[in-house]
């Protein structure tokens, strides 16, 4: 499929402040996004209209997952809370508290029942979303620094953190595996065969690993990224691999062969000065059958990217 | 006997009786009005109107005819002796607010005369008295029978009108009064010129009138700082070129007469600096004819003139008075160490001395440096280090190190010549020498020594034996320990060295032999145990890197567990485990170095969630969660030895899947083996109980 480089629609401007993370539902009919002003908006990306906006966060929020049915969604946030919030009522169906510091990451397990959720108090707690507890099911306390994200894969519970380390708890095996990255790691996704790691760290680099023995397979690098937390994912079934970068620009490389093959100018959302004022594209994803592609940046737009 | 109310019949013989009151003794009817109400021993009851209720006054005994008063209240605890004050209720901010209030007020009780002022005073207009109150001076003179009007002193005899009369003291001028000062210049300063008031206007003239000052202020206009007059603004009355500060000639028409003594008081206001200069004394004595000015041009200050005496015109005379000593003509300023302080030096030593040292590179003629036009000779380090006494410099310069063509080039960039010369030597050259120390003791002396009880320490059972993944290197180690116990000899250490001197390859090279026995030395210091007592409190843990756990586990040996599937010849010491890790990482060698498995385990209820069987690594109840979940690191520590064994993965399984992961597990299959482990018996629990020395020893002092 080609990759989708085209800004059609208008950037969406709904938020009041950076965006901080936006990302599709299931089908890739919808996107929801969030950001420093509190809000969670769900879009729909082809009209570009706003279906709804959820308020309940007393703080900023920093990510927001799908469940598989679609029928709910958690999101995170300074508030130190994981909301779990239902998709067509807006409402707050639960409110995990325990962390004692923001929430930075949070993620599904594949039917729902489990929510964990990554934070700046160096744990990653899960929750079990089929009882009333108040309490999570368990901690893991191994991260030594802020763990920055968090995804259930399958079996694995895979984390990263400013430590430096990747962790993949495997629950079957009933082992961790720690890899050692070496700069503090902001963003982790595993891939769609679930062999191999896509981890970006604060040293301008995203890295490919094996899983099954910790080798890199590939770096990616001519984006700039070491100071914020930058999202990047896979594309196009693991063909490409996407990220946003320091300096506004969007950057998708080849996977294969680790080269750049596409930089794309995200907008910059025309406010005075715009254009001097630091763009951070702190959230990419990719639509899960088609090509097409969202990102946010920190000055509060979201741009849906299609192929023609 | 009551009478009886029904009389018999008086007629016996009759069958009938009678029944009732006859009605005679009803005629005692009466209306309700009017009738009585008595108790049976007749006395009336109800007294007053009845309204209902009990009776309680009087007939039943509360109170009298008179009636009934109700007892005043008598404290049973006895009389409350405390009353309250309001400070009782007052808080420390509120005592603070009421201290703060008092004033301190002199009491009436305080003033002498309390019945001179009840008369009121009576004062005279003149007295320059501003205060409403009368201060306490004006009550004592009062008291002592002074009047207002009166002067001070006592009462004199006058004859007035043919009569003789105490009259008293005249009164004098001037309660004195001191005005503040409300301006801001010195004490000194003539407002209008700014100048400094070297003549205070203010003085009473005639007091000034016998000193000799020049009255160059007298010429200065009456200064008042008003807006017309100031040094440069009056034009009219000046012309224009007149200079401010040139000094007026001196007016002379000055007279000595009585002071004129007004009949009126007079209240002068004489300020502080005016007293201060009826104080001066100007002596007659020194009443020069001509004015003599001081070196700056200006008359001297009010109350001074200048000495008599010849003023100084030359600094330069006053060395005449003042010479420095004089220098000995054999006084030499220089160094002339002499071995004796008691040798007289003779100017035929100086000349010898001086003759002797006469060389071009050295201190040349001892010369005095106050003797002009004499060059100083020039030195440098060595010239003056020989100066100095000092043997050769013993050290390697740079230039030991250097090669012909750098000195040339330094020669070139710097244009000194005189540089050592360059020996191009290299700096291992004291170990890499062409012959090695073919002695033997001069090897033994390079073997770093271990103290006796380090090594015997770190030989005993506890302690921990590095470099357990090459056997060669912990025999050699092994070796070096026992050696320096005495146990074996020192010879034995060198067997590798002769090795490899022997068959060229099997054996260490200088060098390497050179820094693994550094290496030992360092280890036996470090991998000591714990020392007696100290160590039965602690139990040491194992960590990933495989350190040997506490001297109860002995059954494990040197097949731990190795977690860090590493190839290499590393030491699996833990202080180089983190480094090489991050080193790995830095180098972008991700893998196997890189990454290290840990055992974990999750929870039951999150097993099920995940629709999975839980692996072996599993902890806690689906009931009751404990708090406290073992971490993956607290596995390790553990060693996961009191995980229940049930076999739902088999061993193989395991391997296999620990192959998968690069891992080597041989330890499931040593540990089960080796302890045996029955889930129904557990040894830690069922142990007698430790003996009472035990327990005193750890939990004592």
């Amino acid at each position: 499929m080609p990759f989708p480089i085209y800004a059609k629609t208008p950037p969406l401007k709904q938020h009041n402040g950076p965006v901080h993370v936006v990302t599709y539902n299931n089908t890739g009919q919808y996107i929801l996004s969030g950001g420093q002003d509190k809000q969670i908006i769900l879009w729909n990306p082809n009209s570009s209209k706003l279906i709804k906006a959820y308020q309940g966060h007393g703080y900023e929020v920093l990510d927001i997952s799908v469940s598989h049915d679609n029928a709910k969604f958690v999101s995170c946030g300074g508030d130190r809370a994981v909301f779990l919030w239902d998709v067509t009522t807006g409402s707050i169906t639960r409110r995990l508290q325990g962390h004692t510091s923001r929430v930075n990451a949070v993620d599904f397990n594949f039917d729902a029942s489990i929510v964990a959720s990554a934070a700046y108090d160096t744990t990653v707690r899960l929750w079990d979303l089929k009882s009333t507890s108040q309490k999570p099911i368990q901690v893991l306390e191994e991260a030594r620094d802020s763990v920055s994200s968090v995804q259930i894969s399958g079996y694995q519970i895979i984390t990263g953190s400013v430590d430096g380390y990747v962790r993949v708890y495997d629950l079957r095996k009933g082992q961790l595996q720690e890899d050692l990255v070496g700069y503090p790691v902001t963003s982790i996704r595993d891939s769609t065969d679930s062999a191999t790691l896509l981890v970006s760290s604060l040293d301008n680099k995203i890295r490919l690993f094996d899983k099954s023995n910790g080798s890199l397979l590939q770096s990616f690098t001519g984006h700039t990224n070491s100071e914020y937390r930058i999202r990047s994912c896979f594309g196009d079934n693991d063909i490409y691999i996407i990220s946003g970068s320091e300096n506004g620009k969007i950057y998708a490389w080849e996977l294969l062969s680790g080269r750049v093959v596409h930089e794309l100018l995200a907008p910059a959302g025309g406010t005075a000065g715009g254009e001097k004022s630091k763009n951070v594209v702190s959230c990419v994803a990719y639509h899960p059958k088609r090509a097409q592609m969202i990102s946010c940046s920190t000055l509060g737009v979201i741009q849906v990217w299609d192929s023609e | 006997m009551s009478q009886r109310k029904r009389p018999l019949s008086s007629n016996p013989q009759s069958d009938s009786i009678f029944l009732g009151t006859p009605s005679s003794a009803l005629s005692e009817f009466a209306p309700v009005w009017k009738q009585e109400a008595r108790d049976e021993r007749g006395r009336k009851r109800f007294h007053g109107a009845f309204t209902g209720g009990f009776s309680a006054g009087y007939f039943n005994t509360v109170g009298s005819k008179e009636g009934w008063k109700p007892s005043q209240y008598a404290s049973k605890s006895g009389t409350d002796k405390q009353t309250y004050t309001p400070q009782d209720f007052m808080d420390e901010e509120d005592l603070a607010d009421l201290r703060s209030n008092e004033k301190i007020v002199t009491s009436s009780s305080l003033r002498l005369h309390s019945s001179v002022q009840s008369e009121g005073t009576m004062l005279y207009t003149a007295m320059p008295i501003k205060s409403t109150v009368e201060s306490s001076g004006y009550a004592l003179l009062r008291q002592m029978g002074w009047k207002p009007g009166f002067g001070i002193g006592p009462l004199t005899e006058t004859l007035i009108e043919g009569r003789k009369v105490m009259m008293p003291p005249r009164q004098t001028a001037s309660f004195v009064q001191l005005e503040t000062k409300q301006d801001k210049h010195g004490l000194g300063l003539h407002s209008a010129s700014g100048q400094l008031d070297l003549q205070s206007e203010s003085m009473p003239q005639d007091l000034l009138s016998s000193s000799a000052l020049p009255a160059a202020s007298s010429l200065r206009k009456k200064k008042n700082s008003g807006m017309g007059s100031g040094v440069l603004l009056d034009f009219d009355d000046n012309e224009e070129d007149e200079d401010p500060y040139e000094i007026k000639p001196v007016l002379y028409d000055k007279s000595l007469g009585p002071k004129k003594a007004s009949k009126k008081l007079q209240i002068k206001q004489i300020s502080a600096s005016a007293r201060k200069g009826k104080l001066t004394f100007a002596s007659s004595v020194s009443l020069p004819k001509t004015v003599r000015l001081c070196v700056d041009g200006r008359p001297p200050l009010s109350g001074f003139t200048l000495s008599s005496s010849p003023p100084i015109t030359a600094w330069s005379n006053l060395i005449e008075r003042y010479r420095p000593p004089a220098i000995p003509t054999t006084f030499i300023s220089g160094i002339l160490i002499m071995k004796d302080p008691r040798t007289h030096v003779t100017p035929k030593m100086i000349a010898e001395f001086r003759s002797q040292h006469l060389h071009a590179n050295t201190l040349a003629a001892m010369v005095s440096t106050s003797e002009r036009n004499v060059e100083l000779p020039q030195l440098d380090i060595s010239s003056r280090s020989k100066l100095l006494g000092e043997s050769a410099n013993k050290g390697k310069s740079v230039f030991d190190f250097l090669t012909p063509e750098q000195r040339d080039k330094i020669v070139s960039l710097t244009g000194n010549t005189s540089l050592p010369p360059a020996k191009s030597e290299t700096l291992l050259a004291a170990s890499s020498s062409d012959k090695p120390p073919a002695d033997d003791g001069a090897i033994l002396k390079l073997i770093p020594s271990v103290g006796r009880e380090t090594v015997l320490s770190a030989l005993s059972k506890s302690a921990f034996m590095p470099y357990s993944d090459i056997p060669a290197k912990r025999t050699r180690y092994k070796t070096y320990l026992e050696a320096h116990a005495g146990i074996v000899s020192l010879d034995k250490i060198l067997l590798p060295l002769k090795e490899n001197q022997r068959e060229g390859r099997s054996g260490l090279s200088m060098d390497e032999w050179l820094t693994e026995l550094r290496e030992f030395k360092k280890s036996a210091e470090l991998f000591k145990p714990l020392s007696g007592m100290l160590a039965n409190r602690f139990t040491s843990s194992s960590s990933t890197s495989g350190s040997k756990p506490s001297a109860a586990d002995s059954t494990i040996d040197d097949e731990d567990v190795i977690i860090l599937g590493a190839g290499g010849e590393k030491s699996a010491s833990n202080i180089s485990l983190n480094d090489d890790k991050k080193r790995a990482a830095e180098l972008g060698m991700y893998g196997p170095l890189t990454r290290s498995a840990h055992l974990w385990s999750p929870s039951r209820l999150l097993c099920k969630r995940f629709g999975i069987s839980p692996p072996l690594t599993v902890s806690g109840d689906l009931q009751s969660e404990t708090k406290h979940e073992t971490s993956a690191r607290e596995w390790d520590s553990i060693g996961s030895r009191a995980a229940p064994v049930t076999d739902l993965v088999s061993d193989t399984v395991l391997k296999d899947l620990a192959k998968g992961a690069d891992i080597k597990v041989d330890l499931v299959e040593n540990r089960f083996k080796s302890s045996d482990i029955r889930p129904e018996e557990n040894e830690a629990l069922e142990q007698p109980r430790a003996p009472a020395d035990l327990f005193a020893a750890v939990f004592g002092d």
